[in-house]
């Protein structure tokens, strides 16, 4: 299995964390990556600001980042429907990790929500994954964002696989797919459960 | 962009971002040079980090009160101390301070109960936080295996006391 490289030299990177230390190691972390174009948001108007003055390409966004959270931000920019940023690569970072939190991350339109400490390796995988396994995304009356149909079986290229992780395999489509509303539906039963 | 209606109400399309075509440009940094370089780089920065994270420890210290019996969560400054406690958490893993971590970790864990509306002695917190100065004073001389004993013994602490110390679970 090979594995590729990811090249992050001339990727507009915005990192958004209200603790200005945490947006330093994160930089730290991004440039030995090979990342040259980083830059910081300590809110969310810092945020808006960066994506009408600079051309951002990926976006690294604390859960909490005030005032209002960064889910509340991904929600904003999914639902912008004229801007060009609608499907900007969105990695959520928190510290909060109960599984509500996580499913109302992911239901904002994050494409990954990375639990807080994080590691080097595990936020060079997440990217990687984000860079190599593209997800189509929905477009549907109550939510807008990557496709929430998918479940991580090892890292892309096979990076972080274990030595006793299964290959997998999609089956064929044999049935009708289910519409955006029965998704809903269950996975609002699934976190009332 | 093209696509494909799923159903009436949702539209499903491929999505490949400027991003996504820059990163997968041939050349980069083989994963685990990165990986490498990364640490380092952290560790360049423990100097930095033990700065930050003494300006962090003042502050907690001047956010927990001086006197009072129980802490709940209707207490103001709670949600200070966890925010500030939590980013100590955090920061400290990502550069590699486990002491500190598991100890900061211990207070976030007492303010998670006092959100969740239970009502927590101050004692605890104040014995907490002495750990994590403590725990703060080991990142200066420590090295990484007496560093990794200390954990085990604060995570199982009766390990460390003599066999005939240890209480037996009664039958």
């Amino acid at each position: 299995m090979t594995r590729e490289n990811l090249n992050l030299h001339g990727i507009n990177f915005l990192v958004a964390d209200a603790n200005a230390y945490f947006c330093m190691i994160s930089q730290s972390i991004l440039r030995s990556f090979g990342a040259t174009k980083i830059y910081e948001a300590r809110n969310a108007m810092d945020v808006r600001r960066a994506l009408v003055e600079q051309r951002i390409d990926f976006l690294l966004c604390d859960s909490m980042l005030p005032p209002s959270g960064g889910l509340e931000l991904t929600r904003t920019i999914r639902w912008s429907a004229n801007s060009e940023y609608r499907t900007i690569p969105i990695l959520i970072l928190t510290s909060d990790t109960r599984l509500n939190t996580i499913a109302m991350a992911r239901d904002s339109g994050a494409n990954m929500v990375v639990a807080k400490p994080v590691s080097v390796s595990g936020l060079y995988n997440r990217i990687a994954w984000v860079a190599f396994h593209p997800r189509s995304f929905v477009d549907s009356p109550t939510y807008f964002g990557p496709d929430r149909r998918f479940k991580i079986e090892g890292f892309p290229t096979g990076v972080g696989r274990r030595k006793g992780d299964k290959e997998f395999s999609v089956g064929e489509e044999d049935g009708p797919a289910l519409a955006q509303d029965d998704i809903d539906s269950l996975l609002n039963l699934a976190r009332k459960a | 962009m093209a696509g494909s209606g799923s159903d009436d109400d949702a539209f499903v399309f491929p999505v490949r971002t400027h991003f996504h075509a820059m990163a997968r440009r041939p050349g980069g940094i083989p994963r685990e040079q990165a990986i490498e370089a990364a640490e380092s780089h952290l560790h360049e920065l423990h100097h930095e980090f033990k700065e930050w994270l003494d300006q962090e420890l003042a502050e907690i210290a001047k956010i927990l009160p001086q006197s009072a019996d129980e802490v709940t969560s209707d207490d103001p400054w709670v949600e200070a101390a966890h925010a500030r406690c939590q980013a100590v958490r955090d920061t400290a893993a990502t550069m590699g301070f486990y002491l500190v971590t598991f100890a900061a970790n211990n207070l976030c864990e007492a303010f998670d109960t006092i959100r969740s509306g239970i009502e927590y002695p101050l004692d605890a917190i104040d014995r907490d936080f002495k750990t994590l100065l403590l725990a703060r004073q080991e990142a200066d001389s420590a090295d990484r295996t007496r560093l990794q004993e200390l954990i085990r013994r604060m995570e199982n602490p009766s390990a460390a006391l003599p066999p005939a110390a240890r209480r037996t679970p009664s039958k």
